[in-house]
């Protein structure tokens, strides 16, 4: 169920963690394993769509040791998916928290 | 397997993408290579939790032909989106082939249609050229092409007959004064004629007969501007047809294919349960 549940959500992760800035592919997996169990292959073929998708640009930094990383960078188009991705989810999240816990939402509601 | 055979694989299994795509497929793999082992990882480590480059490579490659696809959408690039897909094992076998049978009948109406109003287009020029400047003279018109044809000549009556292992036939004649071609297969016939009786064309089924007679000509050449210039009109409605059509079903087929491949993206993410999950 949870990795059902997983499989949708992890491009809003991403784009989730790029709204909080610039980084990289290793880095944006660490951020996400710290809170989540995900499969790292995974990540590469969702950065080329992201990429496709035109919702994340990319530049080359030069580090001090070695070659240069490569870093993703939300573009408008990408803030704005983020933004609709969120507004599903939240959605998502209080239908089904209706139906578990009747009268939850409406408790909420009330406060 | 290690980062050297990591990559070799993946290079391997990517091979005939362009160039760039390749190259930077590889760069990316390096670099989570070199971040992973500056953690202290092990190559091997970091290769298993990548995941089998042979799957990586078919979702790139299926990326990459739908990319191409949609930049120039032709029928070439689109058999190669179908490969690809297939590739990944989305494709619907149950819907996959009437799709191909249907694409494979539409790629032979675009080839026939396109050959007609060519070969029309030709019988055109040739007419025109003929009838216009002299050139090609009726001489050399024939002669061109006694190569693929028998020609005999009785008689100042000239005919071209061409023969076919199945019992087809065209004969192309002017029997005493009148022009014809005669189309004839086991199942058939097509008599196209004209003479100083006037013209007619002769349709048959073995069966049954299809006479159209009393048409206005006198002249044998006639014939041809007829014939080029139906096959070119007919060539050319039909062309469109099939390009409207093509053009349809590059629309949907891309939104089809699109669609699939979200759903492989989807059904592909996580299925690698094991990973970094060291927090």
């Amino acid at each position: 169920m949870k990795t059902q549940l997983k499989k949708g959500a992890l491009e809003l992760c991403v784009l989730a963690v790029l709204a909080r800035g610039d980084s990289y592919a290793y880095d944006i997996v660490n951020q996400l394993s710290r809170s989540m169990a995900i499969s790292e292959g995974t990540v590469y073929p969702l950065m080329r769509r992201l990429q496709d998708e035109a919702w994340v640009t990319t530049y080359l930094v030069e580090s001090s040791a070695g070659p240069s990383r490569k870093y993703y960078q939300l573009t408008p188009a990408g803030h704005a998916a983020l933004a609709a991705m969120q507004r599903e989810w939240r959605e998502f999240v209080s239908e089904i928290d209706s139906v578990l816990v009747p009268g939850s939402v409406a408790m909420e509601h009330q406060q | 397997m290690n980062e050297q055979s990591y990559t070799h694989a993946l290079e391997q299994a990517l091979a005939g993408l362009p160039r760039a795509v390749i190259d930077e497929a590889l760069a990316d793999c390096r670099e989570y290579f070199r971040e992973a082992l500056a953690e202290g990882r092990s190559e091997e480590d970091v290769a298993r939790a990548l995941g089998d480059p042979q799957q990586l490579a078919r979702e790139l490659r299926a990326r990459s032909s739908i990319t191409r696809w949609e930049q120039q959408k032709s029928f070439g690039s689109l058999w190669g989106v179908i490969a690809a897909t297939a590739g990944l094992g989305l494709l619907n076998f149950v819907l996959a082939v009437p799709f191909l049978i249907y694409l494979s009948l539409l790629t032979a109406a675009l080839v026939l249609s396109f050959s007609v109003a060519l070969g029309g287009l030709l019988l055109t020029m040739l007419w025109a050229g003929n009838a216009l400047f002299d050139w090609p003279g009726d001489q050399y018109l024939l002669s061109g092409w006694q190569r693929h044809a028998a020609v005999s000549q009785e008689g100042g009556n000239l005919a071209i007959n061409i023969q076919g292992d199945e019992g087809e036939r065209v004969l192309i004649s002017n029997a005493s004064g009148a022009g014809s071609i005669h189309i004839e297969s086991p199942d058939g016939s097509v008599h196209i004629e004209t003479g100083q009786d006037g013209s007619m064309l002769l349709l048959s089924d073995g069966e049954q007969q299809f006479r159209l007679q009393g048409l206005m000509g006198r002249h044998g050449k006639q014939v041809l501007l007829g014939l080029g210039a139906g096959m070119l009109i007919l060539g050319s409605l039909t062309l469109l047809l099939c390009a409207w059509l093509a053009r349809l079903t590059l629309r949907v087929a891309s939104r089809y294919f699109r669609y699939q491949l979200s759903l492989f993206r989807s059904a592909s993410t996580g299925v690698q349960q094991q990973s970094l999950a060291r927090s």
